[in-house]
């Protein structure tokens, strides 16, 4: 019985930490008082571990075991993957922000930081369609070797994972915001900003064959331009507007945006960090050193 | 679940369907797991058909040494298929008919914890069993064997498509699978009625659970090993490559690391069936409770560390074989304890022996069978001379036919009067039983034979003079019996459709909360939620006088959530008004989960996705476009209308 | 009694109760000050953490910020460690090490497990248990983990 009285106990510390009548109720009506859909979402990640772990056993397997190189030491750019690390880091920030401010009912503050989550995520896919591109000019295809064959089904399927993440969560801010000019500002907001990330990623990447520099650069200017724009819109919303979203929605999409996280804890450790050290094969010369 | 979520005015895509009870459309649209359970249901009866008329042309083939009757190239097609079908489309999804039908009844439930979900897994599977299928009209099945060793499924010895269909096929069984096993295990964890703890729970339910989580960690591996060949096959990369490195032994790891749980994702379901029928029809309390659903628990863990134990032969080092080898031969632990707990079961009980009665007695003989001729193998010397003959197909058919088809047998004949409300009839279930029975072992008794003295398995024929022909005669015409003793079911069947002998809402006199209420369940299944005080709780209902004297827990039910009165209608004795109501009147205030065509569009779109990788990619993007539009639909259909006239 | 079990009960045990059985939450009894090996030091690091940690309360952003800067920090020195050539053995279980922490601390403070009830952690830790000794055991099988 003192396991209840606790469990009521802490049900009334946390109505007091937060008045807002957004916050779920810590004890569901379900037999074992935990809420069915974040259940789900928990016995889901538990499941996509083995995924993940297969394909993680997979790379390690083939590990030193390519017949060709490029060789992972002559392709892996740590310094660009520790700046797309920090970014997807940072989006795992923004998403428990956006969770918090919606959970405590400022719907204004949480729509952004919804918005800045999945601007995160692109800003981290843009860095992989960057690095993929890159490899492939330097020789290494997912046909080239093992190493290829592993590297890009492992990343390629965490990518997957984010790009569905960053479509939930855009859908989440389409819910989250009700109003006519604040909805103007989205459209205008994740258009622009979509707008720039091609037109960085066509400067950048150098070979996305319509789009040379100049009109990249102009892709970018603009699309900012426009970005700001509509982001002035949703950062000027009315503060009292109420936001048809549920803190429990946000909180599954959250939890899933979060293990796709933790899964690139372990990738870039495994992958970048270790591989990258991995020695060289005798008498493989560097690409391009 | 929360209520605080304010009602969104998205823009439905589509009207909801409301009209109910009659009609195609009502089967399309359903949610309800007992329509649900009844669609798995039949059809993976009709693939068990399938499954055994290429069973059939390959024992005909067999019949005689040297036989011309078919080439080898579709001898190989029908093994594969064969074992594919009777895996992935008959036992899986006979296993997920019942718990489809049963948990939420057993749990005292209105429905799964996820309806649409639920008809999402089934659609899913539905498609994907048709894609697998295909491969036939469209220039071949897969060829490979079911357990698709590499390099036999590269494209350089699996000519044409039929290899891909069979990864892709899977891939959607694979999804159905995962989907069904997420629902499943929430169901459990968060439906029970007040008072059932899991120790309360039925056993049918407990193995169901263990199952559920099998499949939640097993599927994924099965899915990437399948993408890995995949990505192989149609897009040159390299795996399983021998020439840039690959190492086709990772495929054999990767399939039975999946595939070893998956031999206990067929037969535990059986084990629950079993459990539940053994006690009803010997009138005493399951035998050391505790003790199966540990060992259920156990063999559930265990069964994760036994996986080369099919690789034996491969070479892995003394090391390797010895440690499986142990493995092994401590699983079979667990299962001698459950074994010995039903027959504890039985033992000084009043038995009544009737057709689901002697499919469980059938079940615990052939099984145990199957059981025993698997410790042989257990041992690598042994195993040596066993591997690749016609032993191994005798020692995993008495296990998965032996055994898991005779639990679902018994569990048809079980449950068949509470799913409609009719009884089968007895004499042609014992006809049924036994000619199932000569049969099954007529086929696959001789196997034991002339495996040991070296006949192979997966050839399409064998020279006459190897002392094989009298066997292989023998099991042809066990075949055939079996084939006659499915059909004399099927007869059964439509003589009960025919005569309607109406079943009561307890025929058996049995222990569980789907007992309680009438044949066959309304649509919302309980009019009150019971509350639950023990295990087999209906029995002592029925029977107070025994609860003291078979030594049970009298103690005050735990965790009764809020708001359930622990007394109220319970003391009456019996569940209220719920067994005696006439259906449709009781549930007026229930409210249901809505109908919704979502699951459906979702599973075609996901269907056509993945066969549109085999065929033309436009059909890939239609079939993703198809997706997309059916998610979004399903995300703003709630999942329960708000009643009419309810406003926020 | 002898003195070495009077020694023995008191390093380890006060009334029945080990010393290292850390409390539940801060509300708990403290433990009597100046008792045991390290006098109230652990009971008060333990509340402290407990503190800290937001257990069983919901934290505030700035928690959340202050998590973020430590996982960069973590992160940074991994990339410091990356160029460190010297490590020898000791690189790949550093790293390990690292990353573990920093998987631990998102799926405690980002996804809630510190705060949320106890099942969901269970069902979490089952899966990743499983899942890292079924492929550390596939991988010992393939000789991965001795060279
Ligand atoms: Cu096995």
């Amino acid at each position: 019985m003192r396991k209840k009285d606790l469990a009521q106990a802490h049900t009334a510390s946390t109505a007091q930490a937060h008045p807002a009548a957004h916050e779920a109720p810590a004890h569901e009506d379900t037999s074992t008082g935990l809420n069915t859909r974040k259940l789900l979402m928990w016995t889901f990640l538990a499941s996509d571990v083995m995924f993940f772990g297969s394909l993680i056993a997979a790379y390690l397997i083939y590990r030193n075991q390519s017949l060709v190189g490029p060789y992972p030491p002559e392709v892996l750019d740590i310094p660009i993957t520790s700046i797309s690390t920090f970014v997807l880091l940072m989006s795992s920030l923004s998403m428990v922000l956006a969770l918090h401010y919606i959970k405590a009912g400022e719907s204004r503050t949480g729509r952004l930081w919804i918005l800045a989550t999945a601007a995160l995520g692109s800003v981290f896919l843009c860095f992989q369609v960057y690095e993929f591109n890159a490899f492939v000019h330097e020789g290494l295809t997912p046909r080239t070797n093992l190493f290829g064959t592993t590297f890009f089904t492992l990343t390629g399927f965490h990518g997957a994972h984010v790009t569905f993440g960053v479509a939930w969560l855009l859908a989440m801010a389409i819910v989250a915001t009700p109003g006519r000019r604040e909805r103007m500002g989205l459209l205008l907001g994740v258009g622009g900003f979509y707008t720039a990330a091609v037109g960085a990623l066509a400067i950048f990447a150098g070979s996305i064959p319509p789009l040379d520099n100049a009109v990249g650069l102009v892709m970018f200017l603009a699309g900012s331009v426009i970005a700001i724009a509509g982001s002035y819109n949703l950062i000027t919303a009315d503060k009292a507007q109420k936001t048809p979203i549920s803190s429990l929605d946000l909180e599954i999409s959250g939890l899933y945006w979060h293990f796709v996280d933790i899964v690139w804890i372990v990738i870039f450790t495994v992958i970048y960090l270790i591989s990258a050290s991995d020695p060289l094969p005798v008498g493989a010369a560097l690409h391009g050193g | 679940m929360s209520s605080n979520t304010v009602a969104i005015s998205i823009p439905r895509l589509i009207p909801r369907p409301t009209e109910r009870h009659w009609g195609i459309w009502s089967w399309i649209t359903t949610v309800d797991h007992k329509r649900i359970g009844t669609l798995y249901g039949v059809t993976a009866f009709l693939w068990f058909l399938v499954g055994g008329v290429e069973a059939l042309v390959m024992r005909w083939q067999l019949a005689m040494p040297e036989s011309e009757a078919i080439t080898p190239e579709v001898y190989n097609q029908l093994f594969t298929m064969h074992g594919t079908t009777m895996v992935f489309l008959v036992i899986m999804p006979l296993g997920a008919a019942f718990f489809n039908w049963l948990i939420p009844l057993q749990l005292g439930a209105r429905d799964v914890a996820f309806p649409r979900l639920n008809a999402f897994s089934y659609w899913t599977f539905l498609f994907g069993g048709i894609l697998l299928n295909v491969s036939w009209l469209v220039g071949g099945a897969p060829d490979a064997g079911w357990f698709g060793y590499s390099p036999l499924t590269a494209n350089a010895y699996s000519l044409g498509d039929g290899v891909t269909y069979w990864i892709l096929g899977l891939q959607v069984l694979g999804v159905a699978s995962l989907a069904a096993a997420f629902n499943f295990i929430v169901t459990i964890f968060n439906m029970r009625a007040p008072g059932m703890t899991m120790f309360k729970m039925p056993l049918f339910t407990w193995m169901t659970l263990v199952t559920s989580v099998l499949l939640v960690a097993a599927m994924p591996v099965i899915t990437v090993a399948l993408i890995e060949l995949q990505f192989d096959r149609l897009f040159g990369m390299n795996f399983y490559n021998t020439a840039k490195g690959g190492d086709p032994i990772l495929w054999q790891h990767m399939f039975w690391l999946f595939g070893h749980p998956e031999v206990y994702i067929l037969i535990l379901p059986a084990m629950g069936i079993v459990s539940e029928v053994l006690p009803t029809f010997s009138k005493k309390p399951l035998y050391g409770y505790p003790f199966v659903v540990f060992s259920g628990i156990t063999i559930g863990f265990l069964g994760w560390f036994v996986w080369s134990h099919h690789m034996f032969t491969v070479g892995l080092g003394p090391a390797a074989n010895t440690a499986f080898t142990i493995s092994t031969m401590l699983i079979a632990v667990p299962t001698g304890v459950k074994i010995f707990n039903w027959l504890a079961t039985i033992w000084k009980g009043h038995i009544t022996l009737n057709t689901p009665m002697l499919f469980s007695l059938g079940f615990i003989a052939m099984f145990t069978i199957g059981g025993l001729s698997g410790v042989t193998h257990a041992s690598p010397p042994t195993d040596a001379q066993q591997q690749d003959t016609y032993y191994i197909v005798a020692h995993f058919h008495y296990v998965l036919f032996g055994g898991a088809m005779f639990g679902i047998f018994s569990g048809i004949y079980y449950w068949w009067p509470k799913m409609t409300g009719h009884f089968l009839n007895e004499r042609f279930g014992k006809v049924h039983f036994f000619l199932m029975l000569i049969g099954f072992n007529l086929t696959f008794a001789p196997m034991h034979w002339i495996g040991l003295d070296g006949m192979p398995r997966r050839v399409y024929t064998y020279a006459e003079g190897m002392g094989w022909d009298d066997a292989n005669l023998a099991a042809t015409a066990g075949a055939f019996l079996i084939a006659l003793s499915v059909l004399i079911f099927m007869i059964n069947v439509l003589y009960s459709r025919l005569k309607k002998e109406k079943a009561a809402a307890d025929p058996w006199d049995a222990r569980t909360l789907e007992w309680t209420i009438p044949s066959p369940p309304p649509e919302h299944n309980f009019d009150q939620i019971p509350v639950v005080k023990h295990r087999d709780d209906f029995w002592y209902k029925k029977h107070p006088e025994l609860l003291h004297e078979e030594g049970h827990d009298t103690a005050k039910p735990l965790g009764v959530p809020h708001g359930a009165q622990a007394d109220g209608h319970h003391s009456e004795g019996g569940y209220g008004a719920a067994a005696h109501a006439p259906a449709g009147h009781g549930g007026a205030g229930v409210h249901l989960p809505g109908l919704s065509y979502y699951p459906i569009i979702i599973s075609i779109g996901l269907a056509l996705a993945f066969g549109g990788l085999v065929s033309t990619i436009v059909l890939s993007a239609i079939g993703g476009a198809i997706m997309v539009w059916g998610l979004l639909g399903w995300a703003f259909e709630p999942a329960t209308e708000p009643a009419p006239g309810a406003h926020h | 009694m002898s003195a070495i079990a009077k020694l023995w009960n008191a390093i380890f045990f006060h009334r029945g109760n080990g010393w290292f059985d850390l409390p539940r939450t801060h509300q708990t009894e403290a433990l009597p000050p100046h008792e045991g090996p390290f006098g109230p030091m652990k009971a008060k690091t333990a509340s402290w953490l407990t503190r800290i940690t937001y257990g069983g309360r919901h934290a505030t952003p700035g928690f959340y910020v202050a998590v973020a800067i430590i996982l960069t920090i973590l992160t940074l020195v991994e990339v410091w460690l990356f160029t460190v050539t010297s490590l020898g053995a000791l690189f790949v279980p550093l790293l390990l090490f690292l990353s573990v922490v920093k998987f631990v601390m998102v799926i405690g403070f980002f996804m809630h497990l510190r705060f949320d009830p106890k099942g969901f952690t269970y069902i979490f830790a089952a899966g990743m248990g499983l899942g890292v000794t079924v492929f550390l055991v596939l991988l010992t099988l393939f000789s991965k983990l001795s060279g």
